[in-house]
């Protein structure tokens, strides 16, 4: 994938049908018995989504009840929320979509469906990548064949080791996609940083034999919540270390708001995470660009690499000042040679 | 800072009329500040003391280990705690346990009932249930813990070799609780569904979908789950018979 600029891939995580708003929130708005999540259009329009259905009964579990938006608007097929939820992650630097509608049915048909009708409903939105998310390879294919080329390149979330998954090598060459792979093993998660980058290392020797572009090849080395294992956050990190030395042109990204999953005041522990993923190597970022915006984070990549000489003469760092302060104007000039 | 905090925050509570059974000079106070702080290391040397100083192991477990054990297993259901605090209350139960199941065994007290976990087919994540199988063993159930990726017929052989009482399988992905259903169809087919209690849990799922798929309990957490067991296996069930049917 060719980057618009040499900073950090933002991959936007948000139109994933499992995201969730705790009924706490300030976005969360009771009126006369009915529940809306309230949000600012990109026009500055203020606008609500209505959860009513979503929500539970019981004004105890109310109280601890997380929503269930992003499902909740693809149900409704509300348009002016899925619009803003892809174009609100774009203004905020996202340069590709994810979807994922996994928990929209448990029934592989029906999910299937849900797939086709979001890639179509995506495209008539961006032409932005989309990125085609979902643990089940079925899902990936029913998404990849409702998905229009001629609008933008789709991405493939993800190959990896286990049975039948394989197959995702080829057809992301047939679809001219991009291609994300993490490292799960054909026998179970991987337990340590070795085995992660084992995994992901075969992974790579099956995208050289399909015929994947470096620059199209993205490895996740996957985050597990360091509130269930205390050197959950090395094992990645030291993956990431390792990879990056092994392939210093490949992309490699992590799920990294993952690592806080079930402890209080994620965002200190994932602004954290990030930062420690960027000095251990990842270009590449998957992450709520609303919630944790991307500009210090590109801040912080082009300073640490101006400081510790992987920017020689700090000329990147000057580029990435430059084109924030004052950008480039691209003027159309004719070639010298060509007389009109 | 935590908005959670709002919420009220259990405390120990000793019931009126409790009396220790421990001898005049022993104190609990300290185990069960250990096992609540998650201190495995004092935890184990208090609970040596305890069986030297020839306290019944089934009072050092109800009246020494569990007060704290069940007082974070509280604040965790009413999410003043977080998973790392009860998992380290956990490891202290544990350590507790190491010493008195022995003992326990050797009383010819029984195991509070035998139950098989795993991941569904096709899921290979195990985090959650790990989880799950170090509380169900505190709580006193005999686990045998199949790992991930579990075919239907290995539920279902382990369950008769072992005459399980219960079964769990959890599903963490939104894509493989479907084999949740197919798993409990396939006792349903084996003709053992009646000798076992099932339990389905897991990020994506629900109460709903527990009803859905035919199992007889959801739990929305570790320490749910092992309350649900304990109550699931006190109600009746029909008898593994000896041909192994």
């Amino acid at each position: 994938m060719t980057l618009k600029n040499d900073g950090l891939v933002i991959i936007g995580e948000n139109f994933n049908a499992t995201r969730k708003i705790k009924a706490s929130s300030p976005r969360v708005l009771r009126e006369n018995g009915k529940w809306f999540i309230s949000y600012v259009q990109l026009d500055g329009t203020p606008a609500r989504l209505d959860v009513t259905a979503s929500m539970p009964e019981d004004p105890n579990e109310q109280k601890l009840f997380a929503i269930p938006h992003i499902a909740e608007a693809c149900r409704q097929k509300d348009m002016d929320y899925i619009t803003w939820s892809i174009k609100s992650q774009e203004a905020n630097g996202a340069h590709i979509i994810d979807l994922c509608v996994d928990e929209m049915s448990v029934y592989p048909e029906e999910r299937f469906e849900w797939m086709k009708w979001l890639v179509r409903t995506a495209q008539s939105i961006t032409n932005s990548v989309v990125s085609i998310d979902s643990s089940d390879s079925n899902t990936i294919y029913a998404g990849l064949e409702e998905h229009d080329g001629t609008i933008s390149r789709p991405a493939i979330n993800s190959f990896n080791l286990e049975d039948g998954r394989q197959v995702l090598v080829d057809m992301a060459r047939e679809k001219n996609a991009i291609l994300f792979a993490n490292a799960s093993g054909n026998r179970g998660m991987p337990q340590n940083s070795q085995e992660r980058v084992n995994n992901l290392e075969q992974c790579m020797r099956m995208m050289d034999e399909g015929g994947i572009a470096m620059e199209d090849r993205f490895l996740d080395p996957l985050v597990f919540p360091i509130g269930a294992g205390p050197d959950f956050g090395n094992h990645y990190l030291d993956a990431v270390s390792e990879l990056r030395k092994r392939y210093p042109s490949v992309h490699i990204f992590g799920g990294h708001s993952n690592v806080s999953f079930g402890l209080p005041q994620r965002k200190i522990l994932n602004h954290a995470f990030v930062t420690l993923s960027i000095l251990s190597g990842c270009d590449s970022l998957m992450i709520d660009p609303i919630m944790n915006p991307v500009k210090p984070f590109n801040d912080f990549l082009f300073a640490a690499n101006s400081l510790t000489a992987k920017d020689e003469y700090s000329v990147r760092y000057l580029r990435y000042i430059r084109g924030l302060n004052k950008p480039v104007k691209r003027v159309q000039r004719k070639p010298a040679s060509v007389n009109t | 800072m935590f908005d959670e905090m709002e919420l009220d925050d259990p405390v120990l509570e000793i019931p009126e009329g409790w009396e220790s059974r421990a001898p005049e000079d022993w104190e609990w106070e300290t185990l069960w500040d250990a096992v609540e702080y998650g201190d495995h290391i004092y935890t184990d040397s208090r609970v040596q003391e305890a069986i030297e100083a020839d306290i019944n192991p089934r009072v050092i477990l109800d009246d020494g280990l569990f007060p704290g054990f069940n007082l974070q297993a509280d604040r965790f259901s009413a999410q003043v705690i977080f998973i790392p605090e009860m998992l380290i209350t956990a490891r202290a139960m544990k350590a507790g346990l190491a010493l008195i199941r022995p003992l326990l065994a050797a009383n010819a007290e029984k195991p509070v009932g035998t139950f098989v976990i795993g991941t569904v087919l096709g899921d290979m994540h195990d985090i959650g249930q790990s989880i799950v199988t170090i509380m169900l063993e505190n709580a006193g159930f005999n686990v045998i813990n199949l790992g991930t990726d579990v075919h239907p017929d290995r539920f279902i052989q382990t369950a008769r070799e072992e005459n399980a009482d219960l079964v769990g399988f959890s599903a963490l992905l939104s894509t493989t609780v479907y084999y949740q259903k197919v798993t409990i169809e396939e006792f349903q087919n084996a003709g053992d569904r009646e000798k076992v209690k099932i339990l389905i849990g897991g990020a994506p799922t629900t109460p709903e979908w527990a009803e859905e798929c035919g199992a007889d309990g959801w739990g929305k957490d570790a320490v749910e789950a092992v309350r649900l067991a304990l109550r699931l296996v006190e109600q009746p069930r029909a008898a593994w018979n000896s041909d192994g049917g």
